[in-house]
């Protein structure tokens, strides 16, 4: 174990090999679920970015919006991409999703923004159903019927995809059956 | 030239969404010579430090064969040893504890998926050779952070 933070040595595998950014630079962004890199020059702004998905997927610019990774609010379109450059942007539809979530016989379900994470949800729904704060680590979100579990990191929005209603299933998570201490 | 393993290794390491979770500060690989990969994944403590836990990975003849992946003390260059490692609720204890090949027991590990028949009993967590790196280091994540969700929960309320 170690006490570091991994924030202050964010270095990938190809990252670690650039001392200076690249012009164009390749942007992560990620818009229904789906992991691009789009390609920036300087002093390009979050409208350049919001443009290439708009025509690319037949949709409104004013439609979509973007927000940064681990960032709460959307940014203008006249926002500067250079600034805050290497986090992953997220591609949003404007409208918001009524979530659903099924645990045994009973269901909850609340908006969400498209840009709330299922970590998010999960909280939320353990809270809805009564759940002791104790039991929370055991639960796992799913897609309705399915036994899959989702990642927590992901945004709402991108499970929705174009729906503004998603179900999901509060599920225990699973564990392997073995070894020493089973 | 490269082994084709070490190519799709590469490539999974240059996705978007798993550097997003390096930036994120979630994961950081600490060395790459093929086959051994060396990791950290960011933790959360019961006592709601956050922390990082290294990992020894082996991706050989990947993907067709699982990675195999042991909580390893990267600067000793040991496995880690048991009192160093995770605490927190019964998953994270099964996830992390010591057995036979000392491997993270999860369903998706070369060594734990047909130990106890594990791959075949927990597909959805086990390995498939469609999936890709991040589906591991998402998974360790999502373990060594459960703590936090309590801490959360209880906050709130």
């Amino acid at each position: 174990m170690t006490d570091m933070k991994l924030q202050n040595d964010t270095v990938g595998l190809n990252a670690a090999r650039e001392i200076e950014p690249p012009d164009p630079r390749r942007i992560p962004v990620r818009f229904e679920a789906r992991d691009l890199f789009i390609e920036v020059r300087t002093g390009e702004t979050i409208e350049h970015l919001l443009t290439i998905v708009a025509i690319d997927r037949g949709l409104l610019i004013e439609d979509l919006y973007i927000v940064r990774e681990g960032d709460d609010a959307p940014l203008a379109c006249e926002h500067p991409i250079h600034d805050g450059h290497q986090r992953r942007h997220h591609v949003h539809h404007r409208q918001p999703v009524t979530v659903t979530v099924n645990y045994q016989a009973a269901s909850h379900h609340r908006e969400f923004r498209r840009h709330e994470t299922l970590e998010a949800v999960l909280d939320w729904a353990i809270g809805a159903f009564g759940i002791d704060a104790s039991m929370a680590g055991e639960f796992e979100l799913t897609r309705s019927g399915s036994t899959e579990e989702l990642p927590l990191s992901d945004h709402v929005g991108h499970l929705a995809g174009k729906q503004d209603v998603l179900a999901l299933d509060l599920v225990r998570g699973d564990i392997a059956n073995g070894g020493s201490n089973a | 030239m490269l082994d084709p393993a070490e190519t799709l290794v590469r490539a999974d390491l240059d996705d978007p969404g798993f550097i997003a979770g390096v930036l994120a500060g979630r994961w950081r690989i600490h060395a790459f010579v093929f086959p051994r990969l060396d990791f950290y994944i960011a933790a959360i403590e019961p006592d709601g430090q956050t922390v990082a836990y290294g990992f020894r990975g082996d991706v050989t003849n990947f993907p067709a064969t699982n990675p195999m992946v042991r909580i390893w003390d990267l600067e000793a260059n040991t496995p880690l040893s048991a009192p160093l490692r995770p605490k927190g609720n019964q998953r994270v204890a099964i996830t992390f504890q010591q057995w036979g090949d000392d491997t993270v027991y999860r369903p998706w590990d070369r060594k734990t998926g047909p130990h106890n028949n594990n791959a075949a009993n927990l597909p959805h967590l086990a390995w498939r050779s469609d999936r890709h790196l991040q589906f591991i280091f998402e998974d360790l994540h999502g373990i060594l952070n459960l703590n936090a969700r309590a801490h959360r929960i209880r906050a709130a309320a």
